[in-house]
């Protein structure tokens, strides 16, 4: 499967979808379009959802947190979503789970919880 | 005692490549999909060292990645001759990063191994040699 990074935004929501390797290549493919995206939107939300992610390494922790910390200048919101068994135990390694909200559904599935934003 | 040897040279191309040949490599001994996974990270993180720090991205140049297994232990080795590492116990440090990176490199390969030991000098290339003890499926 190509790795690839699909985005679909509603009104103050915004989602990366990510599929494949969330490494290097993937990053360096997308982590100005995905900046410059943010910049422009300033969504009150941000997902990654990583349902279809098979494997992630620091670059693709590294852009995970580089986004944060850009959604958090304007005070929104970034979440992380669909995080399978593996993915977990890199993103806790890293440290990153202890700053930004990760949730194992998908985000068909947490939706209700977090409508306001939409 | 089963060895693999792959030279291949420093761009990110070829990353995916080699931590899926050497996943490969430890499945031959029918460990776990877990192991396999950690592997494939310690790897690309090594890896991704070499060419990115040792190397500044040169492709005209060359990573060494060997792998030996010996019964349920897997030793990577991952050696380049680039510009070495100054200052060992500062870059192994948490969020330490000399290219405007995550940082996280070293601390993931440590978390996911059972032994790391770094040999390099300024200017004088680097080797990770890393120790993997592996679970062998149904045991």
């Amino acid at each position: 499967m190509d790795s690839r990074i699909s985005i679909k935004d509603n009104k103050n929501v915004v989602i990366f979808k990510v599929e494949g390797d969330f490494d290097n290549l993937l990053c360096i493919k997308y982590k100005s379009s995905i900046t410059e995206i943010l910049a422009r939107k300033k969504a009150e939300l941000t997902i990654f959802d990583l349902s279809q992610v098979n494997f992630i390494d620091s670059s693709g922790i590294g852009l995970l947190l580089g986004r944060y910390k850009q959604v958090n200048e304007y005070k929104g919101k970034l979440i992380i979503c669909g995080v399978n068994k593996q993915i977990k135990k890199t993103l806790a390694i890293s440290g990153i789970a202890l700053i930004i909200d990760t949730y194992e559904d998908i985000y068909e599935n947490i939706k209700e919880s977090i409508t306001s934003y939409e | 005692m089963n060895k693999i040897e792959i030279k291949f040279n420093a761009t990110l191309e070829n990353e995916a490549v080699i931590r899926n040949t050497i996943g490969l490599f430890a499945a031959t001994i029918n460990c776990t999909i877990e192991d396999i996974i950690d592997i494939k990270t310690i790897v690309s993180e090594a890896v991704s060292n070499a060419i990115i720090h040792g190397y500044e991205q040169d492709k005209e140049k060359e990573v060494l990645v060997t792998g030996i297994l010996n019964d349920n232990e897997l030793i990577i080795i991952v050696k380049d001759d680039g510009v070495g590492i100054d200052n060992i116990a500062e870059a192994i440090r948490v969020n330490y990063s000399s290219k405007n990176r995550s940082g996280l490199g070293f601390t993931i390969i440590k978390s996911l191994s059972d032994d790391l030991q770094i040999k390099s000098k300024k200017d004088m290339g680097t080797k990770l040699i890393i120790k993997k003890i592996l679970t062998i499926k149904g045991q």
